[in-house]
This record gives C-alpha cells, sequence and structure tokens, in this order.
C-alpha cells in the first residue's frame, strides 16, 4: 500500500466526527441536553454571585469601618475607589500568567495518545484547541470583571448599568486580547521569557504604586490630579466606549495573528500543556491557591538548595515539614497576606480602624488554617511514614502540631506587631494580646490538624458523589465547622482589637481554649494518672 | 494465526544509511542528566531491547527518541532527517505504545481500534479491527468502555492499537507488563514476525524471554552508558 493511497484514505476520516458520534450515541452530555438540568446551573450561578456580591459587600463594610472611628495616619493618601484601576492592571497581569501557566492551547490526555500520533493534518485538532483558549480567556476576564465591578459598586454606591454592561464587553475583548496573546507567545516557545516579564510588569506596579504613593506623601498636585482622574475615569462611559473600541481593534488583530501563529504549536507544546491544565485543574478541585501559579524551574532549584542548607541538622520530621513549607512555597500566602493587609492599614484611608483588623485576624485564620493543613497532611495521613522513618504515629502528630502552632503564632504575631504599631491595635494590655496570640495558634492548629486529617479534597467528586442536598450540605458544613473551629479560637483576639479597655470576658476564653484542647494535647500529650487524680 | 504485517514504503527521499541513529545522545532534564551519551544505529529489521535497572532512562530514551522530550545534547535521527513528531510522515511511520492507560471514555475498544484504522487510511478497516480483537482475545469487550476494563485489558487494547497500523519503527515500553502467559507467547511471536518482515522494534523490557525469541540484541543502561549486547547477553543481564 502506498503513502499517498494511504493518505487519500487518512484525508476523509475526521476522528472529531467518529467522537462526537460516540459521544451523542452514548449520551454523555445529557447533563448539558436537558433544560431543568441547564436551569439548575445558571440558578447556581445566580446564587453563587448573590453570595459574592454580598460576601464583597460586607468585606468592603468592615474594610472602611463604616460607622467606626478610624486612625488617621500622615501615611494614608488614598481611598480603595482611587485603588480600583491598580487592580485591573493587575488582574490582567495575573490572567496573561495563568493562560501561560495553561498554555493556553493544549490538547488531553486522550486526544494527545489517540489523535495527535495518527498521519493526518492536525488543524482541526489545533482550532478547537486554540477555540478552548479563547473561551478560557473569555470567561476568566469577564469573572474578574464581574468581581471588579462588584467592588467599584460597593465603593461607589451606584453607577449606570449601561456602564457596567460597557465594562463587561471590555473584560470579555480584553480576555480575547490576552488569550490571543499567550497563542502567539507559546507559538514562539517563549513562555518562560514572558514569565520573567510578567514578574518584572508586577514589579513595576509595585514601583509605581510606592512612588505615587511617596508623591502623594509630599502633597505633590500632580501625583494627586493624577490619581484622582484615573479614579473618575472608571466611572466615566465615554471612557469605557473608547477603551472598549481600542480593545476590538487589538482583539481581531492579535485572533488573526494567533490563528496565522497557531500552526506552529508544536506537538511536544500541545502535549505538555495539556499535562499542566490536568494539574491545574486537580489543583483548582482541591482549591488549591497555587493553581494558576506554578513556580519556574530556577526558583524549585533555589528553594531545593536553601532547604537542604536550612533543615540539614533537623530531626527527620521536622525536616519533612520545614522542606515542604519551603519547597511549596507554602510561606508566599502568609507572607503575602501579611504584607497586603499591612500596606491597605497604612496607606488606605479608612482602614486603620478596629472592625478591619478583625477582618485581617479572620482572614489570616482561615489562610493559615488551609495552608498549614497542606504542610503538616503526610505526617498525619501517610500511616506507611512510620515505618520508613522509624518513629511512632504520636511522635509525628507531635511534630505536626507543634509546627502548626510556632507558624500560627508567628504570623498572628507579626499581624498584631504590625497593627500596634499603626496604632490600629490598643498598644496596653501586653501580656492579653500575647495570651491571646497562643491561644488563637493552639486553636489554628487544631483546626489544621482536623483538616489536614480528611486528606486531600477533591470538591468535583466529593460534591459529585454526594447522592442527596443533604449530602451535600453535611460535606459543606464538615468543612465549615473546621474554619468555625479556627475562627473561633480567635475570639480573644477579637475582644482586644474591638475594645481593648473592656478585657476579655472568662467565657470568650473558655470558648477559644476548647477549640484549641486537642492540639494542646497533643503537645502535652497524656497526663499522668497521678496527675489526674 | 496473525493479523499481516504491516510494512509502509518509505518515502523520504532519503538515502540513509541507517533507520534509526542516535549520535551522541544525552537525555534528561534541563536540572537533571539521566543517561548519556549514546550511539544507536537500527537497520530496517533489527529489533533492539532496551534494558536496566529502574530510573536508568529506557523509558526516557524512548520518549527521546519520538521527540516528545527534547535531548539534552546529541541528536537523532530517523530515515536520515532529524525526528519530527509534526511531521505526518514521521507520524504515519512510527507506531508507538508508551503510555500506561489514556483512554476517550467515551469510545468503546472496538471504537478506539476503529479510529487509529481509519486515521490511518486502511482499506477494510472493520476486518483489521476484527482481526486485531481476536489475536487479543478482547472480542468479547469489544463494545465496552474503558472504564469497565481491566488493566491487562487496557494494556492489551494499547497493543493492539499500536500494531493495527503500518509502521516502519515500533516503539514499545515493556510490552509484556500485566499480559496473561498465552497473550504474552503470542506477542512475542508477532513480534519475531514483524522483525522478519522488515520493521523495526525497539522494546524497553524486563523480560528475558521477549529478548530471546523477538529481538536480536540489546542496548544496557547502566552506569550512565549504553553498552550494545548480543540478545542472549542482554537476556543473561537481566536474569542474573
Amino acid at each position: 500500500m502506498s503513502d499517498s493511497d494511504l493518505s487519500a484514505r487518512a484525508s476523509d476520516f475526521d476522528p472529531q466526527q467518529l467522537i462526537l458520534r460516540a459521544k451523542r450515541r452514548r449520551n454523555f452530555s445529557e447533563r448539558f441536553d436537558s433544560f431543568s438540568d441547564a436551569y439548575v446551573w445558571v440558578l447556581a450561578a445566580i446564587v453563587a454571585l448573590a453570595y459574592l456580591f454580598s460576601a464583597i459587600f460586607g468585606l468592603i463594610f468592615a474594610l472602611l469601618g463604616q460607622g467606626i472611628a478610624h486612625r488617621q495616619m500622615p501615611t494614608t493618601v488614598w481611598s480603595l475607589q482611587e485603588l480600583s484601576p491598580v487592580l485591573l492592571a493587575l488582574g490582567a497581569i495575573y490572567l496573561l500568567r495563568l493562560l501561560l501557566n495553561l498554555g493556553p492551547v493544549a490538547v488531553n490526555a486522550a486526544k494527545a495518545d489517540w489523535w495527535l500520533p495518527l498521519p493526518l493534518s492536525s488543524a482541526a485538532l489545533r482550532g478547537s484547541a486554540m477555540r478552548n483558549a479563547l473561551l478560557i480567556g473569555i470567561f476568566a476576564s469577564a469573572f474578574i470583571g464581574v468581581l471588579w465591578l462588584i467592588v467599584l459598586y460597593g465603593l461607589a454606591g451606584a453607577f449606570d448599568p449601561l456602564l457596567a454592561g460597557c465594562a463587561l464587553v471590555c473584560f470579555a475583548l480584553a480576555g480575547i486580547v490576552l488569550a490571543s496573546a499567550g497563542v502567539v507567545i507559546q507559538s514562539f516557545g517563549q513562555q518562560r521569557r514572558a514569565q520573567r516579564w510578567i514578574g518584572r510588569g508586577i514589579a513595576a506596579i509595585v514601583a509605581v504604586l510606592v512612588v505615587f504613593w511617596a508623591l502623594l506623601t509630599a502633597k505633590n498636585q500632580w501625583a494627586h490630579n493624577a490619581v484622582e482622574t484615573m479614579a473618575g475615569s472608571v466611572l466615566e462611559l465615554p471612557a469605557w466606549i473608547c477603551a472598549a473600541v481600542i480593545l476590538l481593534a487589538l482583539g481581531v488583530v492579535s485572533v488573526w495573528w494567533a490563528v496565522q501563529r497557531n500552526r506552529h504549536i508544536g506537538s511536544r507544546s500541545l502535549r505538555s500543556s495539556g499535562e499542566s491544565q490536568q494539574r491545574v485543574l486537580g489543583a483548582l478541585m482541591q482549591a488549591d491557591g497555587r493553581a494558576g501559579t506554578a513556580p519556574s524551574t530556577a526558583a524549585i532549584g533555589r528553594r531545593r538548595r536553601w532547604g537542604h542548607r536550612i533543615t540539614a541538622n533537623l530531626p527527620v520530621a521536622w525536616r519533612i515539614l520545614v522542606l515542604r513549607w519551603i519547597r511549596g512555597g507554602y510561606w508566599q500566602a502568609a507572607g503575602g497576606y501579611l504584607l497586603l493587609v499591612m500596606a491597605l492599614a497604612a496607606t488606605v484611608e479608612q482602614v486603620a480602624n478596629p472592625l478591619s483588623a478583625v477582618v485581617f485576624y479572620l482572614g489570616l485564620g482561615v489562610l493559615l488554617t488551609i495552608n498549614v493543613s497542606r504542610v503538616i497532611a503526610p505526617l498525619l495521613t501517610q500511616r506507611q511514614l512510620t515505618q520508613h522513618l522509624g518513629q511512632p504515629a504520636v511522635k509525628l502528630k507531635r511534630s505536626a502540631a507543634l509546627f502548626a502552632v510556632i507558624y500560627s503564632a508567628v504570623a498572628l504575631g507579626l499581624l498584631t506587631g504590625g497593627l500596634g504599631l499603626l496604632g490600629v491595635a490598643h498598644r496596653g494590655g501586653f501580656w492579653w494580646w500575647c495570651a491571646a496570640v497562643v491561644v488563637g495558634s493552639l486553636g489554628v492548629a487544631a483546626a489544621s490538624l482536623g483538616h489536614a486529617q480528611r486528606k486531600e479534597r477533591d470538591w468535583e467528586s466529593l460534591l459529585g458523589a454526594a447522592t442527596s442536598d443533604a449530602t451535600v450540605a453535611l460535606v459543606l458544613f464538615s468543612e465549615l465547622a473546621t474554619l468555625v473551629r479556627a475562627v473561633a479560637s480567635l475570639a480573644p483576639l477579637f475582644a482586644l482589637a474591638l475594645s481593648p479597655q473592656m478585657g476579655i470576658a472568662w467565657p470568650l476564653w473558655m470558648i477559644s481554649l476548647l477549640f484549641a484542647l486537642p492540639a494542646l494535647r497533643l503537645l502535652v500529650g497524656e497526663f499522668p494518672r497521678s496527675m489526674r487524680r | 494465526m496473525y493479523p499481516a504485517a504491516n510494512v509502509v514504503s518509505m518515502q523520504t527521499g532519503q538515502s540513509a544509511e541507517y533507520q534509526l541513529e542516535a549520535r551522541e545522545l544525552t537525555i534528561g532534564y534541563p536540572q537533571r542528566t539521566i543517561c548519556g551519551p549514546l550511539n544507536l544505529q537500527l537497520s530496517a529489521g533489527n529489533g533492539t531491547g532496551i534494558i536496566g535497572a529502574n530510573g536508568s532512562g529506557k523509558s526516557t530514551l524512548i520518549r527521546t527518541i519520538l521527540g516528545h522530550l527534547p535531548p539534552v545534547g546529541g541528536e537523532v535521527e530517523f530515515l536520515g532527517l532529524p525526528v519530527d513528531e509534526d511531521s505526518i510522515t514521521f507520524r504515519r511511520q512510527v507506531a508507538v505504545q508508551i503510555t500506561d492507560g489514556t483512554f476517550f471514555e467515551e469510545l468503546t475498544v472496538a471504537e478506539h481500534l476503529e479510529l487509529v484504522a481509519r486515521g490511518h487510511g486502511l482499506a477494510a478497516w472493520e476486518q483489521k479491527v476484527d482481526e486485531e480483537l481476536d489475536f487479543f482475545e478482547l472480542t468479547a469487550v469489544a463494545e465496552l468502555l474503558p472504564g469497565e476494563l481491566s488493566s491487562g485489558q487496557r494494556r492489551k487494547v494499547l497493543l493492539a492499537a499500536t500494531l493495527i497500523r503500518p509502521a516502519q519503527l515500533v516503539l514499545l515500553d515493556e510490552p509484556e507488563q500485566r499480559l496473561d502467559l498465552r497473550i504474552r507467547q503470542k506477542l512475542f511471536d508477532r513480534l519475531a514476525l514483524l522483525r522478519q518482515s522488515g520493521t523495526t522494534l525497539l522494546v524497553v523490557t524486563h523480560d528475558p524471554q521477549l529478548l530471546r525469541e523477538s529481538l536480536d540484541s540489546a542496548l544496557l543502561l547502566d552506569e550512565d552508558q549504553g553498552v550494545i549486547l548480543g540478545a542472549e547477553a542482554g537476556a543473561q543481564w537481566l536474569e542474573r
């Protein structure tokens, strides 16, 4: 059989038709075919949006401490609304970063193994992969846009619905431009270089913010006018129409270029991007916030070397914990959160108030619980480690608990110290603050231990396997209960932040100690019988 | 007993001395070299087993030869041209089974084979599919979805998909794994027959019987080096 005979016969064959026919026959897409299911999905999206709306409004209300006296500092030079345009730039940069992590043009594992090796033109495969990339860009950008519009609505109080519609169109067009840019970068194989430039872009935005902050602190009129103009323009319809026209032109050009370049993306890149998408999807399913920001190879190498040096003389369980903490980049979440909180409290009007301090503690409590539980999970769940390390399970658990307590205490201590230095937290009653931090750390550690022992969560399979609404509610409640436990143990800190002069009522100590008890018991071990008597 | 051997004619316009040639090939990842430099020349009808301890780089070598991984150093040529996975000619002439069980969840066993057979433009593809199903004793599960198969049956589907299509070079990664003894023997006989008909085989294996019965040489990856041995010497290394 000659090559030309084979290719003529093969060229008539479209694998997509075979796959679609099989899908239709087996009714794999029945979930989305049925009107009632579509109705449920739409309803669920609206309910989720309503919850999101309430949560963001609540957050803004607390950050601005409506009705509560706030501390005025010479460093507070701008309002949250004036900072909102910066969120747009950061949103665009992070979206491009996510798209580059995803490929964005990719084929899934089945297509990579069965379709990609066929001696057929890959135009159909690449075409559908590029359509997916554009759709990811549009939906992700529109989602970021909706969040941003809710924030703006909360800050401005009201704005024209036409403006919101026009802004949404702009976000969708921006998604197309960013996804097309991602395709072009991928076709040149320059994702790593682009990621480096994105890192520089973020640094540049921070630098511009610092410069403007310095100028505003020095009462520079030009900077003042520039910030006001920028903040005002986001509420003007002509500005959005102008942006839409520019983005439309950019969109047309970038999509045309991306279509031209799409055929130059190699099979290797399509395959490895598919693997990346699978990893990111898995991380998202387990609610791992690191999904979109995979570290560079150089960063991994640096962390490995650094980790080895630091942990060389530590006991083995501690070595595992500290290495995971460093290599997994778990320190970044808490570090970034503390920096953001301090920057907000120090520079944004009205944020330096007791209510926002409570929000900051609450956010840190939730973040630490999830973050710490991921670091300590192997010591608590992988039973074979006791054999490999030659240590009893209780000893490994104790190391994990001690790590969780120390990590939480340091983070809570830094937040308390920072807020104290800024004058947001009352500086009197030092020992009460210390006691509250210690109890809070024990509570967060106890919640982390509980969270980690329920092992890795795959939300899709968990919720998909739930047979009734009651089961779904039970799953969500058990997750929520862990976080409530962590937050409840911070009650003394909330009390000190809100009313430092009143002292802490003993029921609050009792509640927080109750939630902290599991970690405390692990640390001190069972009390000897003689002491119990 | 066996489906007819599939051989496609070479249409590269090259007068290559070897069908597959690796020169000073170093394999691995940017941060870590696994093995090399290696030199390997395979002519049409050669059958070489890749042997070595776990982690010595056997599967990485296959992936590098296929172009799934870039070489750390050196080069690989197929029919005198650099390996290029994006070339239709390369995809038509190289058959490979390296992955372990990724399937379309909505396609049956028979439809997976249909996809490969029709994708390669086989005339009478229905008959070819039936022959492969029969050879690998998959007829009874032909209409089942991959999720309903055992791991051994999934492995047989992957092998059937690799062998149903015509190829000049066949790359297999531990094909003997999870197969029962009868199918294993049938597979070894078929590989020997393929080689006799001029197809080149490159097979990662831990099975001395496969090396003795189906292949004529072995590439031993040991201590970061590649050493060419005879099939018997390779089999003895595996048995040591």
